[in-house]
């Protein structure tokens, strides 16, 4: 059973701003509540205010243009993603990542916004969203501000968000017309996983179908954050992709930019070892997309 | 507001209740319903054993409010059956031996369902991953995967002959 609690269904994003201002650390926003809820069963948490924020307009809906690219509402959820025409034509890696997430009945009710707020190392979503240069908008009482989503988190579990302010929209700019994309999720099982390691690559490359012209690598339980990895993409830059010597460079470097720590679920010298391993290869399934589409 | 009244309609059949906000949707339909169908495993969304359909789609009723499926309509194992005829995932759970304690058969054959419901006939793979979210500790996934496609084939082959 869960702990009593009061419970809020704010109508617009002002109301929502102003509750959670108002019960600060004693109320939780919650959308789908696939992670609140489940930590509110284990009777050592409680809120004694719960904000549900889904029925604010603002947050819903998925919208898509070539000119402004693609724009998810926070409580967009994980299977609305997934099967969304646009998105798994064009924008493949997110797709990728989002379906790694809990089981279709998690899907079904966690929401990208949940996904990004909850700022765990390991979020699914996170990592895509970091290679598709997406950014935040966020809402306070004094207004709108928008914050790449590379500076929204803070450290495990906190964010750029104050104590007024909630997320609405997540949204990005179309990725190129040809690029190779790839998430690599590294679990001991397949089903209802949360990541030991989790790895997102977007390149494109040059005329000549070889040379990286851009390269961006996120990486998810390798820092207290989902991280960029700056000075191994930058490496990248002008490499022969088919040059498998040159790849597997990449995941030297990529360690040093990689700080993961050591935890019941594995330490960091094997995580480290993975990332030196997955990274290019990850890297060579983003290559491979591109070639063979 | 710690009580909210809520309607909704579940299996067919519609309710008006007033319900603490805090009590989960399993809880309200196992406790205030007397619907037992859906199981409480894991309490914390890991093992499906309490999917129900929220407007067609499975979902973990732990992890969710009662005042959440306000206005929506809810199908349980309880309003699959067609009066005494069962519906096809459930007769074939039964030919094919797919039922080993039955714990979690309830969960099981809903995600089955509304997998045939939105994607026809999915691959075995594609079951696979779909029903990632159903766990079974007694025997395993075997017959559940083929009686799920076996289904989905049937019914497809039905439709198409109507």
């Amino acid at each position: 059973m869960i702990a009593k609690f009061d419970y809020h269904v704010p109508a617009t994003l002002k109301e929502a701003c102003e509750m959670k201002q108002e019960y600060g650390s004693s109320g939780v926003i919650v959308a789908g509540g696939s992670d609140v809820y489940a930590k509110l069963h284990d009777g050592n948490h409680r809120y004694d205010h719960v904000i549900d924020i889904k029925k604010i307009p603002e947050m819903k809906g998925i919208e898509w243009s070539e000119q402004e690219g693609l724009s998810l509402g926070a409580a967009v959820t994980h299977h609305e993603i997934e099967r969304h025409p646009v998105i798994t034509e064009r924008y493949q890696v997110l797709v990728q990542g989002v379906r790694t997430v809990g089981s279709l009945q998690v899907r079904n009710r966690g929401t990208i916004g949940g996904n990004i707020c909850t700022a765990a190392p390991s979020a699914d979503g996170v990592g895509p969203l970091l290679v598709l240069n997406s950014e935040c908008v966020i809402h306070g009482i004094g207004g709108e501000r928008i914050v790449p989503l590379a500076e929204f988190f803070t450290g495990p579990k906190r964010t750029v968000l104050r104590s007024d302010e909630v997320l609405v929209r997540v949204r990005m700019k179309n990725p190129a017309s040809r690029y190779g994309g790839a998430y690599f999720k590294y679990g001991r099982r397949n089903a209802m996983e949360i990541a030991l390691l989790n790895i997102s690559v977007y390149l494109e490359v040059d005329d000549d179908n070889k040379t990286c012209t851009e390269m961006r690598i996120a990486l998810g339980t390798s820092a207290p954050t989902p991280i960029r990895v700056h000075k191994t993409e930058q490496y990248f830059i002008g490499k022969d992709l088919t040059d498998n010597e040159a790849v597997a460079k990449g995941g030297d470097l990529v360690i040093e930019e990689a700080s993961p720590r050591s935890s019941w679920r594995a330490n960091s010298n094997f995580r480290l070892t993975l990332l030196r391993q997955l990274v290019p290869r990850t890297v060579k399934t983003a290559y491979k997309s591109l070639i063979e589409e | 507001m710690y009580k909210k009244e809520i309607s909704l309609t579940i299996n067919n059949e519609s309710y008006v209740r007033e319900v603490a906000v805090n009590r989960t949707l399993l809880e309200f339909l196992r406790e205030d319903l007397g619907l037992t169908g859906a199981k409480e495993g894991c309490n914390e969304g890991e093992c499906g054993a309490c999917t129900v359909l929220v407007d067609g789609k499975p979902v973990n009723s732990c992890l969710m409010l009662a005042v959440e499926a306000d206005g929506s309509t809810i199908l349980t194992i309880e309003g699959l059956a067609d009066g005494d005829k069962l519906h096809p995932l459930q007769q074939a759970f039964i030919d094919e031996g797919a039922v080993q304690c039955g714990f979690c058969t309830p969960g099981m054959i809903m995600t089955g369902k509304a997998i045939i419901d939105e994607y026809g006939n999915p691959s075995e793979q594609e079951i696979r991953k779909l029903m990632e979210g159903n766990l079974c500790r007694c025997t395993g996934y075997t017959r559940v995967i083929k009686t799920v496609k076996k289904t989905a084939d049937s019914m497809v082959e039905n439709s198409d002959k109507k």
